[in-house]
């Protein structure tokens, strides 16, 4: 752990030494940017790796040079990439036994880093007079980052999945736009209603169960869940058998446009390309939407049949600490000051989600804009919103993506309901183990 | 072509012994980075991944030994195996023939003594050093896609894709054009092929009366055989291993409707995104395994079609 | 079909001329339309059948100039050249080296190590890939340059390594021969005698290692993950990806940007690229 800086020499320094160390402070500098622990001189360096695109790059990195302006003699490096190649990086980091100090985490990571022993236990750095302060961590997060009774990560954000719409276009089809008190059948009805008024350009809705957070919403409606605590399939084919009947219904309605729209719009999004009115996806992405569409994007909740929303509170993002960091207390701190300093609420906004805490809430009656929008509909849903499910388990996304592909085929009409239902419960036996 | 026969070494005098030893030894210098090469980055490496085939491997655990599970699983209970190795044998069987006919065709219509014929072999053989790239297969996605010139092209002809990228049925036909496109490489070797056909057989063949296809096909088929043969196993074993062009045009998920998930595609997806690396090994085995039957195969029965003696039937 | 000898008739050769035209620009209408379209107004990208655009627009590859992820986008390109030249360094010693000593020296095991190198030819790549990564895994070496480069100091492209060996198996050897009298021991002889004989085909080697590696997407995408190290095709594929926008104009810039000095290249060594190509049956 950091000491205090030792000068680098014993005899006092003379006029040339401190020319040449002035020259040699850039390469210093580069040293200690290798991660190698330079308590001496150079002081503490912590490395912390995120994910995001460039404009949140912009906002973490101000938050940064902030934290080492508080802690003189701290460096923070940082380094961040695309959610894919994070991963990657990430993984095999993990295998490898070279994780940075501070890693952002996402909920279906957790298991996958935290059962190979490559996060910290963060609960002995946890309480009033420790590195993190956790008592007004917001009640719907205090489970996220759990596993049984360790804490692996804290929650740097929160968001939730949300309909996001274009409500002009709407209003304009005369169309009522999805929300908690239409059901299924409503809505089916009523995103028909922009595809005829557009003439078929623009969907009404994106396809919702392209892959399985719709699937999710559509359980939790039911009081029923996506996975087990132990990380198998929580429901029945018969559930899904019930949830695709009703799609294919929605399918065939011509409310969600034809299936290859989302291939057709890639590396975009049917909504940002203008060729749907609305779409399920996490709240906090509301700005980004609207800029690829040039319009503004309302939020709103899913349709249910049961009345329940099916929509939950969720870490959008978390940050972890890993276990072999040889500055664990230090990157506590940073984790400490990432979720309660006020200023950090401030300079981040809506971008990863809304502040955790209430120390950075207060904030938030600042936001202007799509930032707004956010944290009126976070905070108008939050009654509404059903617990947090268990985190997925190792295997999740790889079932996501099979699950994804199988709903392809059966939108594309390659196959029935039946061969969609048989073919995902039986390779979610073989993924899940 | 690749003749497995090592090539005949200089002829030095054998009486010269100890000068021998030392251009021996020195041919171990020569060949010290090969060696290691060789050993860390090939052999070992093949070695690691047969062990690993039959292991659960997975980054971060020891591997342990499963026996022929992974093969198991994979032939008989994996339908997204068996999908991708419908869709790579699709690719092969229309890809390869396609590019072989129309690089012979341009071979043939370059095989001239005409002026600029030179420039034109290289603006042909352009493609196949650009097609490769991300940037070559990025155009491609978006001159398929719907609205694209090429989709309003084939609609004013019935052929009403809604955009090709988009569309199942077509989706892996723009990856098999973006391969077509590369014909250059097997072109230019057919040519040099052409060019070594003796031109008195054509005029013989001429003095029997025989018109061009006559020709076509009772001179240049068979004199061009040995080649056709070899672009034709060459350019097999690499469409089997395509990637790059399916990965960007799917914009690397394989869709739609996994319509161009390539075995390729499979691999990457098991091995670096869900860390089934024993997995992922006994799948690039399995393609091994194919692949060389087929050349054999292929080697097996070439001796009723392909003439390397030079006989004219 | 064309019979090997020039008709001389007029109109056959006009006729010849049309089709060979007609094929060329079929084939070349990509590269045209990406050159076009990325200084084309993005409303007119996708759809509009004109070929000119109506007035230029330049503001894709403004955008694409500025990079992605604080990583201005010369950096991408500086990335490039710095892995495409050291992959022509590496390839032109070290299969230099090995060609010389398999076509010239005789010595023990040559006959069975030929062969070996001759299978790593027909290999197919993708079996070597996953325990290739595990090894520079347990090395400490992903996200650095040296799983991409070190194959190429080690001769592991046996394309070259063969195209070399041909290459030299066709010199004459009265001058090495000579030199063998005259007391040279193989080291100069190489140096002195084969190495600058066997200029054309290093050359070749050199040509098609750059492009090849200008244009590798796989093993970048393996190996690399912070975008500060990425290649031009990488960086592509992010770019496409994170701005999730369906940003035309700024990927048709990048994607010239990429394509560029691979068809500069082409244009400067063309002869040489397509000799060297039908005469070892590159794969280009």
């Amino acid at each position: 752990m950091g000491g205090p800086p030792r000068p680098t020499s014993e005899r006092p320094p003379n006029r040339r030494a401190v020319l040449s160390a002035l020259a040699a402070a850039p390469a210093a500098a580069l040293l200690a940017g290798c991660g190698s622990d330079s308590t001496s001189g150079g002081g503490r360096t912590l490395t912390y790796n995120y994910w995001g695109a460039s404009d949140r790059a912009l906002l973490v990195e101000k938050a940064v040079r902030l934290f080492e302006k508080l802690h003189p003699g701290t460096t923070v490096k940082t380094s961040f990439s695309d959610f894919g190649s994070y991963w990657q990086k990430m993984m095999t980091a993990a295998a490898g036994g070279n994780t940075p100090d501070v890693l952002e985490m996402d909920y279906a990571y957790i298991h996958a880093l935290g059962d190979h022993g490559v996060l910290a236990d963060l609960n002995p750095y946890v309480g009033a007079d420790k590195q993190i302060d956790l008592s007004t961590l917001r009640p719907q997060l205090r489970a996220s980052g759990m596993v049984g009774a360790k804490r692996y990560a804290v929650p740097v954000a929160l968001n939730s999945l949300a309909v996001m719409y274009d409500a002009k276009l709407y209003k304009e089809a005369g169309a009522v736009p999805p929300s908690l008190s239409m059901s299924y059948e409503q809505c089916i009805h009523e995103t028909a209603k922009i595809s005829r008024y557009t003439r078929g350009k623009q969907a009404g809705m994106t396809d919702p169960a392209v892959n399985y957070q719709g699937l999710e919403i559509w359980l939790q409606q039911h009081g029923k869940a996506l996975f087990t605590a132990s990380g198998k399939l929580a429901f029945e084919p018969e559930d899904l058998r019930t949830y695709l009947t009703l799609m294919q219904k929605w399918r065939e309605s011509g409310g969600l446009g034809p299936a290859s729209v989302i291939n057709d719009t890639l590396p975009g999004t049917p909504v940002g390309a203008n060729r749907a009115a609305a779409v399920i996806t996490w709240d906090n992405q509301l700005a980004g939407f609207a800029g690829q569409r040039g319009s503004a994007l309302s939020l709103s909740l899913p349709p249910t049949d049961t009345g329940v929303s099916g929509v939950y509170p969720k870490a959008s993002m978390l940050m972890s600490i890993s276990a072999n960091s040889p500055r664990r207390a230090l990157a506590a701190t940073f984790v400490n000051f990432m979720i309660n300093d006020p200023r950090v609420g401030r300079i981040l906004g809506s971008n990863l989600g809304m502040p955790p805490t209430d120390g950075q809430l207060p904030y938030s009656r600042t936001f202007k804009g799509t930032d707004a929008v956010v944290r009126d509909f976070e905070a108008s849903i939050a009654s509404k919103q059903v617990r947090t499910p268990v985190a997925p388990p190792q295997a999740g996304g790889e079932f996501n993506t099979y699950y994804g592909r199988v709903y392809e085929k059966l939108s594309y009409r390659r196959i029935g309901i039946d061969e969609a239902v048989k073919e995902i419960f039986q390779q979610a036996e073989v993924i899940l183990g | 072509m690749a003749a497995t026969t090592a090539p005949p070494a200089s002829r030095t005098p054998g009486k010269d012994a100890p000068r021998r030893r030392r251009r021996g030894n020195a041919a171990y210098v020569f060949l010290t980075p090969w060696m290691i090469g060789a050993a860390v980055l090939t052999v070992i490496p093949m070695l690691v991944s047969l062990y690993l085939s039959f292991t659960d491997y997975n980054l971060f655990d020891a591997p342990h030994w499963l026996g022929l599970q992974n093969y198991r699983r994979l032939l008989f209970d994996d339908p997204q195996f068996r999908e991708s190795v419908w869709v790579t044998l699709k690719y092969v069987v229309v890809s390869t023939p396609v590019k072989l006919v129309l690089a012979l065709a341009v071979a043939l219509l370059l095989n001239t003594r005409r002026r600029g014929r030179n420039f034109y072999r290289a603006a042909f053989y352009m493609p196949s050093l650009i097609g490769a790239s991300v940037g070559a297969a990025i155009v491609w996605r978006i001159l398929f896609s719907s609205g694209s010139v090429i989709d309003q092209l084939t609609s004013a002809f019935g052929l009403h894709t809604g955009g090709w990228v988009g569309n199942p049925d077509w989706a892996l036909m723009v990856v098999v054009a973006l391969s077509v496109w590369q014909f250059g490489a097997p072109m230019v070797i057919f040519l040099a092929g052409l060019q070594q056909i003796p031109p008195d057989l054509y005029e013989a063949a001429s003095m029997d009366g025989a018109g061009p296809w006559r020709r076509f096909r009772s001179v240049t088929v068979p004199m061009l055989s040995p080649v056709i043969f070899f672009n034709l196993v060459l350019e097999m074993i690499h469409a089997f291993q395509v990637f790059n062009s399916a990965f960007i045009v799917s914009n690397g998920n394989g869709g739609p409707a996994g319509s161009t998930f390539v075995y390729s595609m499979y691999v990457y997806e098991l091995g670096f995104t869900d860390y089934r690396m024993g997995y992922a090994s006994a799948m690039t085995w399995i393609l091994v395994v194919v692949v060389g039957v087929i050349t054999g195969v292929l080697f097996k029965t070439s001796g009723r079609w392909v003439h390397y003696s030079g006989e004219v039937k | 079909m064309s019979l090997p000898v020039s008709s001389g008739r007029p109109g056959r050769t006009t006729l010849w001329h049309v089709c060979a035209l007609a094929v060329l620009c079929v084939l070349l209408y990509p590269l045209v339309w990406v050159l076009t379209s990325a200084v084309k107004p993005a409303d007119e990208i996708i759809s509009s059948l004109d070929m000119l655009p109506s007035h230029l627009d330049w503001s894709g590859f403004s955008t694409a100039s500025q990079g992605i992820a604080d990583v201005p986008a010369w950096r991408f390109f500086t990335n490039s050249l710095i892995l495409a030249i050291g992959a022509v360094i590496g390839n032109v010693l070290s299969c230099s080296i090995s060609a010389y000593a398999f076509a010239r020296l005789r010595f023990r095991g040559r006959g069975p190590m030929f062969a070996v190198m001759i299978g790593t030819l027909l290999l197919p790549q993708h079996l070597l890939l996953i325990p290739q990564y595990i090894i520079f895994q347990k090395a400490h070496l992903i996200d650095t340059y040296v799983p991409l480069l070190l194959g190429k100091f080690l001769a592991v492209d046996a394309f070259f390594v063969f195209l070399m060996v041909q290459f030299v198996r066709g010199l004459p050897r009265d001058l090495d021969e000579a030199a063998l009298i005259d007391g040279c021991g193989p080291f100069r002889i190489f140096g002195h005698i084969v190495l600058p004989l066997m200029r054309p085909a290093l050359i070749t080697t050199s040509i098609f290692t750059f492009i090849w590696s200008w244009n590798d997407f796989f093993t970048p995408l393996i190996y690399l993950q912070s975008p500060d190290k990425y290649p031009l095709p990488i960086a592509l594929r992010l770019f496409v990806d994170a701005t999730s926008t369906q940003d035309y104009g700024a990927m048709l810039a990048m994607s010239v940007m990429s394509l560029a000095p691979v068809v500069i290249f082409f244009i400067a060594f063309q002869r040489l690229l397509v000799e060297g190509a039908s005469t070892s049956g590159l794969k280009g």
